[in-house]
């Protein structure tokens, strides 16, 4: 399968300048185009009160950060699994113990309290 | 080269195709669906018998609405976002061996390909959120985004432990391994694992019990508040297609793919996966949406040591099936 990957490229180089092509020429049907108060921000209700770029509550990205490392965890898996056909006894204790030492990972988290939700 | 690229693609594209009108009946089946749980008639003049011409009038309402863009908002991003969420789920979906013979089910990292891709909507899920400059937008895909990440985790590994117990992550040898009995039927580690992934799809896709990027009643209607028209829509349209590649996931990795109880056909998959469908729209219907707190803390404390215990116990299976 030469091109198999090579066709998930081609989809997404093909897909977007179509899709943009949809959406500026989608603009051409519409008949009475007024420009007014409908370009403020949430037009229907309260005026907005300064920019909406503002700070996020930090729990977000300690999520985030405790996502990237069991991410990598499950990246590493996927070789191993391609590797199942000719492995050994040591595979199988290798990943066991890689499994064991990232739960020890989750339960140092979970007593410092960062899976807990706080604002 | 080139004819044999096209000939290779073409079946890919045909589904692709296809997928959009199925796409479109979806959306009217659920709202069949939901309008009969609520003891309502749901659409029904557009077209005579059941409003079946609803899709197409919804379609050529929505384009033609006027296209409105905040004049505070980030112009690009604010374009990109629609399109590249529909971009991805589209994409996504050339890998699943759905209706036609796809020839990329024997790519030998089908299934991996399928997640790395099919996650990437969150990136246009935040930036179509984060440049409409809208409170309620940014606060919506900071939920989203908290939430998809966090599920992802139990969702990958429980697609993982059939491919641990086959030893391969190519839907066709998923397929195949599933001829005599499907996944689900396997003792134990079948039913768990699919609970797991009902409940992180469940998220994933942003439905009910955790939709909280589009909870109505505090933030309006999340990220797509500032859309209209086309854009929103792509927004709409791509929300399903995701969808029911998830159904289409879940009927292949568990319920055994073309694998009928007599027949083995390409429309069998069709079929499980609208049975699946129906079943997250019952579910849908029928439940209440939990806090954002809620969510996350059920994710990192329950699911995830669950789905790593189910992962152990099936990398134990596997070795004592091979060296015993």
């Amino acid at each position: 399968m030469q091109y198999s990957y090579f066709l998930m490229v081609f989809l997404v180089i093909v897909g977007i300048p179509l899709f943009m092509i949809l959406i500026s020429k989608g603009a051409r049907f519409v008949i009475n185009r007024k420009r007014n108060v409908s370009d403020s921000i949430y037009e229907c209700g309260e005026p907005s009160i300064e920019s909406s770029w503002k700070q996020i509550p930090v729990s977000y990205f300690k999520i985030a950060l405790i996502f990237i490392l069991f991410d990598i965890e499950i990246v590493f898996i996927f070789p191993w699994i391609l590797s199942l056909g000719n492995s050994s006894e040591l595979s199988y204790l290798s990943f066991i113990t890689f499994i064991i030492i990232l739960f020890i990972g989750w339960i140092y988290a979970y007593k410092k309290g960062y899976l807990k939700w706080e604002m | 080269m080139f004819i044999e690229f096209l000939s290779f693609s073409k079946p890919i594209f045909q589904s692709i195709t296809t997928l959009i009108l199925i796409v479109a009946y979806l959306v009217w089946l659920e709202r069949k669906i939901a309008a009969r749980m609520q003891s309502r008639i749901g659409p029904y003049l557009v077209g005579k018998p059941h409003g079946w011409l609803q899709p197409l009038a919804d379609a050529l309402k929505l384009m033609s609405k006027d296209d409105s863009k905040p004049s505070s908002s980030d112009s690009l991003l604010f374009n990109f976002g629609p399109i590249w969420v529909m971009v991805v789920s589209l994409s996504a979906f050339a890998l699943l061996p759905f209706y036609f013979d796809n020839p990329m089910i024997n790519a030998s990292l089908s299934l991996m390909l399928f997640i790395a891709i099919s996650s990437l909507i969150i990136v246009g899920i935040f930036v179509s959120g984060w440049s409409s400059s809208n409170k309620y937008s940014l606060i919506s895909v900071m939920r989203s985004v908290a939430q998809i990440i966090s599920y992802e985790i139990p969702l990958v590994i429980s697609l993982l432990i059939p491919c641990i117990l086959i030893g391969s992550l190519s839907f066709g040898d998923i397929i195949e391994s599933q001829k005599n009995i499907w996944f689900i039927f396997s003792p134990g580690l079948g039913q768990i694992s699919f609970v797991i992934f009902f409940i992180s799809a469940l998220a994933e896709g942003n439905r009910i019990p955790f939709d909280l990027s589009e909870a109505e009643s505090e933030l309006v209607s999340g990220y797509t508040t500032e859309y209209s028209g086309i854009k929103f829509a792509l927004f709409y349209l791509a929300e399903y297609v995701h969808l029911f590649g998830i159904s289409v996931l879940g009927s292949i990795i568990f319920f055994g793919g073309p694998h009928g109880p007599f027949i083995t056909s390409n429309l069998i998959i069709v079929i499980k996966s609208l049975v699946f469908f129906t079943f997250i729209v019952f579910v849908r219907w029928s439940f209440f949406r939990i806090r954002i707190d809620q969510l996350l803390r059920f994710n990192w404390s329950k699911l995830i040591p669950i789905s790593f215990v189910v992962l152990l116990i099936a990398c134990l299976t596997k070795y004592f099936s091979e060296f015993n």
